[in-house]
């Protein structure tokens, strides 16, 4: 897997990761990504959120899955033998993102990035922007916000119950 | 064996199997000895097929025992201390209950680690609601 | 024959002819004279005149001559008296002819025959013609009663005769007619035999189905009883077997009991065992091996019970299917009842349709049978009529005939007078 790069703020093109979900281009910002896995068999969690289906084991090492398309009300992301998922890092959550399909690694230019759409429901709440490569349309999602936002929905009152 | 190990009970709610450490059970009993009061027979778990085991637990004072009645306890396992996970942070944030602590690896299929006085606990907090 | 012109002439002499009887008197020439004389008179000439006989010189010619005119005189007397008995002879025959013919002609038999001459040699000859003509008369009078007699009968035989025929035609008519009907009844009586017999026919099939559908309802109720008795049996045997298990559950049940203490006994066990870390070691162990033998036992008597409770389910399942088997064959007999009543009224009716179509076979047959008879009868009769009719139609041409002849005879006999 390919180091993310460094960001570049003078406003020349910056890395997305791109992949495909609820039927279109999603793509947050690379540096976020640390692995493409196969989805292995899920263990379901006991009185767990709908967005997230379960965890599962992956060398060795326990990953909880978000399911982004039940997180916004979408329908489950269908979950197959073929199914990849990305583990991401964000802040201090680390969660396999269950995608119908992985693009990769997009050079997106800043200024090609506007503004998302102003309707607040569903997955627009969570885009940063919508820039367009040479493939078409990339919708660009805010990914910290989304998995922190999904984490205070399943549990309003704060933390866990210790 | 030097590797480090922890014991772990298996037992059996409903159709699934879930861990615990050993030292989280006083000890296993029959249900029908136990008052109505006493039992455990909902919880985050689910609730068992029938009332055929209980598993004694205490509270975390240790003054009170519940017994959280299970269908089946399936026995005591050693497991490598390196089988046994704590949930994934993002995970355990999403839980309301705190009863699931984490994985146990048992025979490439991983089983839920049980707080047993958690989930003992956060059953006895739910009941007045449920009974209102 | 006499000429009768002659006959009615009177006896006269006849003229003498004057001749020269003298010839050259020579005695010879008397004797030819006389010679003469004779022939002439053998010839005939009766008239001739007699001799001179005082001419005569010779005493024996005269004598001769004498002799020959008085033979010739007797001669003529005889030959006179002879003509006038043959005279009247012949008028009496003649006489007699005619009343034969008048007879003949006029049928006139009712005079004797009355002869204006009696001659006794005419006697017999009369006498014969008399006989002749009372025989004919008696003939005539039988023929004519025999006639009338024959008319009369062969008036009755005509009219009988033609009351014969007439019967006999109407007989031969009316037989038919009745023979025609006869026909028509014989051919419909055979219409009537096939349709009954067809008609039994299918009442026989339907018979046989109809006991067939008797028979086939009867195994069903049969059967439905036998359903309901196994079905009793079949409580019985539940209500046995589930007794029996009842009591080895109790029995599994303690079995049970105490193997469960023992696996709760070896699962605390092994519990303290792990608890107690590398010290419990050894007696985590014998509690594992324990906590196998309770498993063992518990797995067993988990068993049972399972099987107990597929029993249980079992004769669960058997009991409802038994009671559904005592509904099913209850509905089941009541409507086998309700269908053996049926079949029944249909096999009564079909057993009367049956034998009516059977009365009916035979009555037809019987009928077929005995038209027949009748039409054979009746062509017989036929036959004879028409025979009778011949006969009659030749009998009444016959009398017809008969009465004809029988007329035209009393027509001839008519002509005959009797009286």
């Amino acid at each position: 897997m390919a180091d993310p790069k460094p960001t570049d703020a003078t406003g020349a093109d910056a890395w997305y990761f791109c992949l495909r979900l609820l039927g279109a281009r999603y793509a947050f910002e690379a540096p976020l990504v640390t692995e493409v896995v196969r989805l292995g068999p899920l263990t379901r969690l006991p009185a767990a959120p709908a967005f997230l289906p379960g965890v599962f084991t992956h060398r060795g090492e326990v990953l909880p899955v978000l399911d982004i398309g039940l997180l916004v009300g979408h329908g489950a992301v269908p979950i197959r033998a073929s199914t990849r998922a990305a583990i991401v890092h964000c802040g201090p959550w680390k969660v396999a993102v269950v995608t119908e399909g992985v693009e990769g690694l997009v050079s997106i230019p800043r200024r090609a990035i506007e503004p998302p759409p102003a309707e607040s429901s569903g997955v627009a709440e969570f885009l940063s922007g919508v820039g367009r490569d040479r493939a078409g349309t990339v919708a660009v999602l805010d990914l910290p916000r989304l998995v922190e936002t999904a984490r205070a929905r399943a549990v309003p009152a704060g933390g866990p119950a210790a | 064996m030097t590797e480090p190990t922890s014991e772990i009970l298996l037992f059996q709610v409903g159709a699934r199997v879930f861990a615990a450490v050993v030292h989280d059970a006083v000890r296993i009993g029959a249900v029908r000895d136990v008052s109505e009061d006493d039992l455990v027979l909902e919880s985050a778990l689910g609730a068992p097929f029938g009332r055929e085991r209980g598993i004694v637990v205490a509270s975390h004072e240790g003054a009170t025992e519940r017994t959280l009645v299970v269908d089946q306890v399936v026995g005591v396992r050693s497991v490598p201390e390196a089988d046994v996970q704590p949930l994934p942070a993002f995970a355990a944030a999403c839980l309301v209950s705190g009863a699931v602590t984490g994985l146990v690896m048992l025979d490439e299929a991983p089983l839920l680690l049980v707080d047993l006085p958690t989930l003992v606990r956060e059953r006895s907090l739910a009941a007045p609601e449920l009974t209102a | 024959m006499r000429d009768p012109s002659e006959l009615d002439k009177p006896k006269k002499k006849p003229a003498r002819a004057a001749r020269p009887a003298r010839k050259a008197g020579v005695p010879a020439g008397d004797a030819l004279q006389v010679e003469a004389f004779l022939r002439a008179f053998a010839a005939g000439e009766h008239g001739a005149a007699r001799l001179d006989v005082a001419s005569f010189a010779d005493p024996m010619l005269r004598g001769i001559a004498e002799a020959a005119n008085a033979a010739a005189d007797h001669a003529v007397e005889q030959l006179d008296t002879s003509r006038q008995r043959v005279q009247v002879v012949t008028a009496g025959v003649d006489e007699a002819i005619e009343a034969m013919i008048r007879l003949v002609i006029q049928g006139d038999l009712s005079g004797t025959m009355r002869l204006g001459v009696s001659d006794a040699a005419l006697t017999p000859l009369i006498a014969g013609i008399g006989q002749v003509m009372e025989t004919l008369k008696r003939f005539v009078t039988e023929i004519r009663e025999a006639a009338l007699q024959l008319s009369t009968s062969s008036a009755e035989v005509l009219a009988a005769a033609t009351q014969n025929e007439s019967s006999t035609s109407a007989q031969a008519s009316a037989i038919h007619e009745t023979t025609a009907t006869m026909e028509e009844l014989k051919g419909a009586s055979h219409q009537i035999a096939e349709n009954a017999q067809m008609v039994a026919a299918i009442a026989e099939q339907t018979l046989t189905g109809a006991k067939q559908g008797e028979g086939a309802i009867k195994s069903f109720m049969s059967s439905m009883e036998k359903v309901r008795h196994n079905a009793v049996e079949v409580d019985d045997a539940i209500a046995k077997l589930s007794k029996r298990v009842e009591r080895i559950g109790t029995v599994v049940e303690v079995i049970d009991e105490i193997a469960d203490r023992s696996d709760l006994l070896a699962l605390n066990a092994a519990l303290e065992g792990a608890k107690a870390g590398e010290a419990g070691r050894g007696f985590s162990i014998v509690a594992a091996e324990m906590r196998r033998l309770a498993e063992n036992v518990l797995e067993s008597t988990k068993e049972i019970k399972n099987l107990i409770t597929e029993i249980r389910e079992a004769t669960h399942a058997a009991k409802e299917a038994s009671d559904g088997n005592k509904r099913m064959a209850a509905e089941g007999e009541q409507l086998g009842g309700n269908a053996m009543t049926s079949v029944s009224g249909i096999l009564s009716g079909i057993q009367e349709t049956s034998d009516a179509a059977r009365v009916i076979h035979l009555a037809t047959q019987q009928q077929r049978t005995a038209t027949e008879q009748v039409v054979q009868s009746m062509s017989e009769i036929e036959e004879v009529t028409r025979q009778a009719q011949t006969g009659s139609k030749q009998a009444t041409g016959a009398a017809s005939e008969l009465t004809k002849l029988a007329e035209r005879l009393a027509e001839l006999v008519k002509r005959f007078k009797v009286e």
